[in-house]
């Protein structure tokens, strides 16, 4: 059994080391001994547009242009030849690379040109042509729109990039990126699944001001992952250590281990639904466990529906392409989450005056103070001991009240409301919070029915995460789509565990911060208290109409 | 309901909607995993039943849905093996040899996935017949038809090989094999090749017509069998027929670059060598294959431009050690290259390679002419026969066998011959052109 599990700790480590060695495997010359392959990187400073032209030569256009270069006749490309040379053929560039700024034309003059000559196959040479071209504009003042056509070598085969970076200046918009992906013509990335480039055009949109170019990082190569947005390392790790989940029992379990580890890994990284369910059970003061629990448990369900349905509507075809599904799930989750928020801000102002009936024995008060008692962990004996009380009232809301014996009008259903109080019978309650003897206990004024959890966790499961969907389509690939729903289910236990722990981490330390106010009850900071409910609500309306109205300006519509 | 039922419930729903959409999901998957058959991409991809030139009807927008789909689920092996077809056709229409490295590994991924499948059989038969390995090409071949009998791809593609071997006989069962099974312009331009082998080039002109009208809206398809119909056109002597088929083709696709090159032999024929030379500068400097460059060179020579000529001439035997270093086996157009205009003893070397690897009537005229440039005309002379077995109307063939013919003094034939020559492609290469004049006269002038 121990080795067992040390082969499989193996396997996951040996996933990560595969992230860390694959990035890109690039070759001298792949795209073959007809090409002429052009880089032109583009920097917007201040005072003047420059460009890094880049001409990578293979075999045979190069001996194309042997007889222009070798004026001598003696067979060979001397320095000097190169030098002579390599002046036109920038000044060719210059000319044929159409430089605007702001709507006029710019022309590019040559500040260097250089050529050199490099073993290529064969025994044969290749060139290359670096070309530094620079034209002054004037101060930029504003969003000024710089465009970069390169009309030279038309129809010819090779690879064609552009970058753009600003010094100084800021890009505001760039249709080109940053950094080369063939570190300037010097290592073509090689992957079976993407085409050479073939970029001619840049637009930007430059405003002044910005940091200096730092020229170290503009060498840089960014290696471009295979998987498009939403998947990274971890999940590109993930499906290869798929693709070898047919290898045995082992390697599945652990395929499922990493699929809970993926989805904690996913709810760790940052956004809404995890600040949602923060807020959201920091609102509560009760049953947090089993609201957790209710949530955690109503985002899985949600994500793995949402994934398999994603899933099936993504491999069906490009009828519908799941980059449009997504912003009108969020504008859904977003809808949801403000519905929850209102009725907490109903709750919470319902709630929020505070039925305090005395500080005396016997009685009690309903306001925003806890009990030392449930500090120090008895909440969850309390739960249990709720459940056995209300189990058969037909009652739709106690599940969630701990500590504290009411009952819901029927009419009311979503929303437990302080105001209808019932007898309270249940002695051993009160004896129970009496032997703490605090001057006050709380009655949860913003709280929500199992409805409202469900709610939270609908919104919190409906945008599946791009990971899990990677994951099951990997799994479908397989040929096995039943290992697909497990790791799919996997992966969302993974994410509703880790929100979950993190929303009662944030009700612990609530409650930690309550108590110990508690003990001075007269503390400048215990209004603040009284109005958490209130402020939560707030903050679950404004952050859900948030998500909506993201979603709904990725929509396309308006 | 009690409250506790009620999440047991919501669970309940949960795994059912999960379980109905798996059940969705494994069904449409599986489909989908089996639907780009190459006869389904063949027939399906913009033309109907396009198979070969035009295996996937358009690569360009093809391959980033495959690329795609590939990424979501690399387990995908039929998948790669369309992939393996789209980026051969890409290779071919584009000329840009990196798709052949890319197809390579895209095949090794299916091969490794499924190594019994047949379409991954097909599309490896493809990617043979685009390296000249034919021999192999044919055995990936027979191999898919093993597994399925009504491919039509497969059909095809061993159609190509065997042709490329000189297997005729075979190859033209294949073709037609093919057609019945899917017949579609692709088809339909093997046959008319077949055709145009044996000489026939009416019945040539009438199946690339066929080939030309059934291209539906694929752009590339049609400028393929336009060109083929200009080039028919041209050797018929029809030389305003052949500009016009040139032009349609590049109207279709202005980026067809053998179009170029047939607008260029057009107007070497009528005479406008600065025509001429304006198209064959543009094709080599796009694509600078070793037959264009030793055209432009050609028509150099014709202009009394040696050192142009020149050029153009150690660029392609540049391009000739590049392809011996890439370890390509058999180029049958290094062979006319060195012995037209390089070393004797080098056309010998590639010519002899080619015919032991194939003995096709083209690796025939190879090594007969590498023979006559050897001084060795009576071992030529079957070569040349053998080239002219099956009566095609190759312009450079004829005169190759005339040329032979007059060496060893065989006046009449040569004579026949060389006036063939003439008759066939007066506009080939007028350097050619100038021998075949030059040796004409000598033969009248030794009667």
């Amino acid at each position: 059994m121990r080795t067992w599990a040390r082969r499989a700790l193996a396997t996951l480590l040996g996933a990560g080391a595969l992230v860390v060695a694959v990035p890109n495997a690039a070759s001298a010359h792949p795209l073959g001994n007809f090409t002429v392959n052009r880089f032109s990187g583009i920097v917007v400073s201040s005072e003047a547009v420059t460009v890094e032209h880049v001409l990578d030569i293979a075999e045979i256009p190069t001996a194309q242009r042997k007889s222009a270069v070798d004026t001598s006749g003696d067979g060979t490309m001397s320095r000097a030849e190169l030098a002579s040379w390599a002046g036109p053929t920038c000044k060719d560039a210059a000319q044929a690379l159409q430089l605007t700024v702001a709507g006029n034309r710019e022309p590019l003059a040559v500040d260097t040109a250089s050529a050199r000559t490099l073993p290529g196959q064969a025994g044969l040479p290749i060139l290359r042509v670096e070309c530094e071209l620079r034209a002054g504009v004037a101060a930029l003042s504003g969003t000024t729109s710089v465009r970069l056509v390169d009309t030279g070598g038309q129809g010819e085969v090779g690879w064609k990039e552009m970058t753009a970076q600003g010094d100084g200046t800021t890009l505001t918009r760039s249709d080109v990126p940053e950094r080369s992906a063939s570190g300037r013509l010097t290592s073509y990335p090689e992957d079976l699944l993407s085409n050479p480039l073939d970029v001619l055009t840049a637009r930007l949109a430059v405003l002044p001001g910005g940091p200096a170019l730092d020229s170290e990082a503009g060498s840089a190569v960014l290696p471009s992952g295979p998987l498009g947005r939403g998947a990274d390392r971890l999940t590109s790790a993930f499906e290869r250590l798929l693709e070898r989940a047919d290898d045995g029992p082992l390697l599945g379990l652990v395929a499922l281990l990493g699929a809970v580890l993926l989805g904690a890994a996913h709810a760790v990284a940052p956004g809404h639904g995890k600040t949602i369910m923060a807020f959201y059970l920091s609102g509560r003061r009760a049953g947090a466990l089993r609201a957790a629990a209710t949530v955690g448990g109503t985002v899985t369900a949600t994500h793995t529906a949402g994934v398999l349905l994603l899933g099936v509507i993504a491999s069906a075809g490009t009828a519908l392409a799941p980059a449009e599904v997504y912003p009108w799930l969020s504008v859904a989750s977003g809808l949801l989450v403000v519905a929850v928020g209102v009725a907490l801000l109903r709750a919470a102002r319902r709630g929020a005056p505070g039925h305090t009936h005395g500080t005396g024995p016997g009685q009690h008060t309903h306001g925003p103070v806890p009990t030392a008692a449930r500090a120090r962990g008895e909440l969850v004996t309390s739960v249990a001991a709720d459940q056995g009380k209300h189990a058969g009232l037909g009652s739709t809301v106690e599940v969630t009240e701990p500590h504290h014996e009411h009952h819901e009008h029927p009419s009311s259903p979503g929303v437990s409301d302080p105001a209808h109080h019932h007898d309270h019978d249940h002695d051993r309650d009160h004896e129970h919070h009496h032997d703490q003897a605090p001057p006050e206990h709380t009655h949860e004024v913003a709280d929500l029915s199992p409805r409202g959890l469900v709610a939270i966790g609908l919104a919190g499961g409906l945008l599946p995460s791009p990971s899990a969907v990677i994951v099951f389509l990997g799994a479908l690939g397989l040929g096995r789509p039943w290992f697909g729903v497990a790791l799919v289910i996997a992966f969302g236990l993974g994410m509703a565990t880790t929100l979950a722990v993190v929303g009662l981490l944030v009700m612990r330390l609530r409650e930690r911060a309550e108590a110990r106010l508690a003990s001075r009850p007269k503390s400048r900071f215990a209004p603040i208290l009284r109005v958490i409910p209130l402020v939560t609500a707030i903050a679950v309306v404004v952050l859900g109409a948030a998500l909506a109205l993201r979603g709904f300006s990725s929509t396309g519509v308006i | 309901m009690g409250r506790l039922l009620r999440p047991a419930l919501y669970g309940a729903v949960a795994l059912a909607l999960a379980v109905a959409l798996t059940f969705v999901a494994s069904i449409t998957m599986g489909d989908a995993g089996d639907s780009p058959t190459p006869d389904r991409v063949v027939n399906g991809g913009g033309a109907p039943s396009d198979l070969g030139p035009g295996a996937i009807a358009n690569p360009a927008t093809f391959i980033p849905t495959l690329q795609n789909r590939l990424r979501r689920t690399p387990r995908d092996h039929r998948g790669w093996s369309t992939l393996v077809l789209a980026y051969v056709e890409q290779a071919r229409i584009t000329g840009d040899p990196t798709y052949y490295a890319k197809a390579d590994k895209a095949l090794d991924r299916a091969a490794r996935l499924a190594p019994e499948d047949s379409v991954m059989l097909t599309a490896s038969a493809a990617l043979e017949n685009a390296r000249h390995d034919f021999r192999a090409a044919v055995s990936s071949a027979d191999r898919a038809i093993a597994v399925n009998a009504y491919s039509a791809a497969a059909n095809a593609y061993r159609a190509d090989a065997l042709t490329e071997l000189g297997r005729y006989t075979e190859a033209r069962r294949a073709a037609v094999r093919a057609d019945n099974l899917s017949p579609g312009p692709s088809t339909f331009a093997r046959l008319s090749y077949a055709a145009e082998l044996r000489g026939d080039l009416g019945e040539a002109t009438r199946l690339m017509q066929l080939s030309r009208d059934a291209s539906g809206n694929s752009a590339a398809s049609f400028a393929f069998a336009a060109y083929h119909l200009g080039e028919l056109a041209r050797i018929q002597g029809d030389l305003r027929g052949a500009a016009r088929q040139y032009g349609a083709a590049l109207e279709a696709d202005p980026g067809f670059l053998p179009a170029y090159a047939g607008r260029a032999r057009m107007a070497a024929a009528r005479r406008d060598f600065s025509a001429a030379e304006k198209d064959y500068t543009e094709v080599v400097r796009r694509l600078p294959l070793q037959e264009y460059l030793v055209e432009l060179g050609e028509l150099y020579l014709a202009t009394d431009r040696p050192e142009l000529a020149d050029a153009q001439f150690a660029v392609a035997s540049a391009s000739a050690s590049l392809a011996k270093a890439n370890g390509v086996l058999v180029d049958l157009e290094t062979a006319f290259f060195e012995a037209d205009h390089g070393s004797p003893a080098a056309a010998l070397d590639a010519a002899r390679a080619e015919w032991d690897y194939r003995q096709s009537v083209f690796s025939a005229d190879a090594l007969a002419w590498a023979l006559h440039v050897n001084g060795r005309d009576a071992e030529a002379l079957p070569y040349a026969r053998q080239a002219t077995r099956i009566g095609t109307q190759d312009a450079r063939m004829i005169f190759h066998r005339g040329a032979i013919e007059a060496t060893l003094g065989m006046d009449a034939p040569a004579r026949t011959h060389l006036r063939a020559a003439l008759a066939i492609d007066n506009g080939v290469a007028p350097w050619r052109e100038g021998l075949t004049r030059d040796l004409l006269r000598s033969l009248k002038s030794n009667p």
